[in-house]
């Protein structure tokens, strides 16, 4: 008899990524593209689900998971860390049943209960005590189980006061409590949470790391994804590591956890060659180098706070029909716990950048960066088209050390995220 | 130590999907498909001045009209009743059909989080969204009731075929709202067509007229559409017109039943890309 209550035998899913077009640059063109517009959308659409079916060609798709293979034992409390997009909530969303896997099979011996979002099923117009039913039935509890609960689960909430009242009169942090205190008195064999704890405020977070905790102790089996590595380590056993939807790192908490510090917190070079990068989507359109700069146009990946980070970035066109799009860049900057900082985007701050030439550059430049000391990653993607043209998450990444941010003299040695100018009478 | 419970509740994921519902999980949900509908409920007329008052005002609004055009400008062969009865007990089972078929059509595109972010038998959506448009169905049928005894109609022993006709009215509804709303959780044009095709479906059902306005040749073909014999049913019971035709009503029956189990065949089989193709 094995003693495993989950085990995955090479479950892969992929999904298909939707291509760029060309733009016609002719009217007739215009034309023709107009009326050719509800094929393709069929065809789009379709793609959808025929990404599933895993004999069926695909001309551009995502492994999201790939042969994953684990082996889970009664009472295990597992963390799963990974960067975004590496495939973990994909994980737990085939564990949970709520989608299938392409490939692979998992077998699962127990209920599980999965909480990828905090109040599933709350409606507005219910009241507080109609909610918790639907919601609890909806987690998978029966009437009675509920009924034996109640009065457990509105005093964890704290909202019994107004538990007649229509949700939707309640503040946004009543709701989570609410919806949490229901999660929080679920007693399956296999628990699933997603990333759910970030939300509510501090103290009912804590309020509900302790239940977790207790949920735990008590004997179940925990899967828990968050980026909260701290937690990660204070409430798990083992800890799993997913990248580009491959298992990277298994076992030890701590162990895995500084393992996967050490890929994300590695400062690169100040320039970076990005065309031997592999690449899911096609290579019509790519990046070809990634540049950092200071105000003084040194190449370099460690800053003063306060100084200009220049990102500059280099790209080559294959396809000629893209000439006249529009390209729109997003450069997203993650922190060392990968919570995203910032979120920069060339037609948002009001640049248009037109494609001339086969080979041509952006470039953005943040005056005074007003991070706090650490170590950043930067995630770039090119839009043309409405289409993602090319995506390269964590393309390198940075350090910020101390500076003279207000231009003062006067040292500042705080270990604030942030910082920004403030007046002073 | 979870022995027991465990050998009991061994789930296989895999690719694949089941040909037909699972009603052994359907039985484990009942709780569930039960808050949904008093969800549905409680959710449809929450800060109404009316309330459930709706529930009579479409029939009635439609009754009233119908007797201006077709009743008294038109006048359509109502076979000797007074026109706003006569379309009243058609459009009383015509309207639970149209608004239980458009919601449950649109119940599975309209409950994204329930399909994304949580596993339940998705079978329950649509169900819930049917069987809680029941309770607008016998409100507007005590008015019927009301409404005939005005007329000094009292139905005979006949009345104990209305539990056959409400069958067929709740299977050719689930099964139309089942393929409509597996559809439109991929492609939202049925979202778009539904408005337009339910008021087409309308005139190809006998709810204005009398079915008799039908040449009798194509009266088979016409009783594909199972509302006809639903509607012709009603009118048999309460207004003793129309007889009631075993050939059509085996049409009627045997079409939408099998539409039901294609219905369910495909919304079983497609379930498991729900929460992909959305």
């Amino acid at each position: 008899m094995n003693n495993y209550l989950i085990k995955t035998e090479n479950i892969s899913k992929r999904y298909p990524i939707r291509k760029q077009n060309a733009r016609p640059d002719t009217l007739v063109g215009t034309v023709i593209d107009f009326l050719y517009k509800p094929v393709r959308n069929l065809k789009e659409l379709r793609n959808l689900s025929s990404a599933q079916n895993s004999d069926y060609e695909l001309e551009s798709y995502i492994w999201a998971l790939n042969k994953i293979n684990l082996k889970i034992k009664n009472n295990e409390k597992i963390g799963i860390i990974g960067k975004n997009g590496s495939g973990k909530s994909t994980l737990l969303k085939i564990l949970s049943r709520i989608t299938k896997p392409t490939n692979g099979t998992a077998i699962i011996k127990g209920r599980v209960a999965s909480l990828i979002e905090v109040g599933t099923g709350f409606h507005q117009e219910l009241s507080g005590r109609e909610n918790v039913y639907l919601n609890g039935s909806i987690l998978g509890m029966s009437k009675s189980e509920i009924d034996q609960k109640y009065d457990e689960i509105i005093a964890f909430s704290g909202v019994a006061k107004f538990i007649d009242t229509p949700i939707k009169r309640y503040s946004s942090g009543m709701r989570v409590r609410l919806a949490f205190s229901v999660a929080a008195h679920l007693e399956p064999e296999i628990l699933i949470i997603d990333e759910v704890l970030a939300v509510g405020d501090a103290s009912f977070q804590k309020k509900c790391l302790g239940k977790m905790d207790d949920v735990a102790k008590s004997g179940r089996t925990v899967l828990f994804v968050s980026h909260n590595l701290e937690s990660i380590i204070s409430l798990c056993d083992r800890v799993i590591w997913i990248d580009d939807g491959e298992i990277k790192g298994d076992g030890n908490p701590l162990q895995i956890v500084n393992q996967y510090l050490e890929t994300i917190n590695n400062i690169s070079e100040s320039q970076i060659d990005l065309t031997s990068i592999n690449r899911d989507t096609n290579s019509s359109f790519q990046f070809s180098k990634l540049i950092m700069m200071n105000q003084n146009n040194i190449k370099s990946s460690s800053f003063n706070v306060g100084d200009d980070l220049i990102i500059k970035l280099k790209y080559s066109l294959k396809d000629q029909n893209l000439l006249k799009s529009n390209l729109q860049v997003k450069i997203s900057i993650h922190n060392s716990t990968q919570t995203e900082v910032l979120n920069l985007n060339n037609e948002v701050s009001g640049y248009i950048h037109k494609l001339i030439n086969k080979e041509g550059h952006v470039v953005c430049k943040i005056p005074h960066i007003p991070l706090g000391e650490g170590i950043y990653s930067i995630n770039i993607e090119a839009i043309i088209n409405s289409g993602a043209a090319d995506v390269i998450n964590n393309v390198g990444s940075f350090e910020i050390i101390p500076g003279d941010y207000f231009g003062t003299g006067v040292p500042n040695n705080t270990k604030a995220n942030f910082y920004c100018i403030s007046e002073w009478e | 130590m979870d022995n027991i419970s465990s050998k009991n509740n061994i789930k296989i994921i895999t690719p694949h999907s089941k040909y037909f519902l699972n009603f052994k999980e359907i039985l484990e949900y009942k709780d569930l498909l039960y808050f949904l509908i008093l969800k549905d409920i409680k959710a449809r007329y929450a800060q109404s001045i009316i309330g459930v008052g709706w529930a009579i005002i479409q029939p009635l609004f439609f009754m009233l009209v119908f007797t201006v055009i077709f009743g008294k400008l038109v006048k359509i062969d109502s076979e000797g009743i007074p026109y706003q009865i006569f379309s009243f007990t058609a459009l009383v089972p015509w309207t639970f059909f149209s608004n239980s078929m458009a919601d449950s059509a649109n119940s599975l595109s309209g409950n994204l989080s329930l399909i994304t972010n949580i596993y339940i038998p998705r079978i329950m959506i649509p169900l819930s969204a049917i069987i809680g448009k029941f309770i607008d169905f016998i409100i507007s049928f005590m008015i019927l009731i009301i409404l005939l005894i005005y007329y000094s109609y009292y139905p005979d022993e006949k009345i104990v075929t209305i539990f056959f006709y409400i069958l067929l009215m709740f299977i050719a509804s689930l099964g139309f709202g089942l393929i409509l709303g597996t559809m439109a959780i991929q492609y939202r044009d049925i979202k778009y067509a539904l408005p337009f095709g339910v008021q087409l479906f309308m005139y190809a059902t006998p709810v204005a007229y009398s079915v008799n306005m039908i040449p009798e040749k194509y009266q088979l073909i016409y009783a594909l559409n199972p509302m006809v014999t639903v509607i012709e049913g009603f009118r048999n019971i309460f207004l003793d017109t129309g007889n009631i035709n075993i050939e059509m009503t085996s049409v009627s029956f045997i079409t939408s039943s099998i539409c039901l189990i294609i219905a369910i065949i495909y919304f079983s089989k497609t379930e498991r890309i729900f929460a992909d193709v959305v």
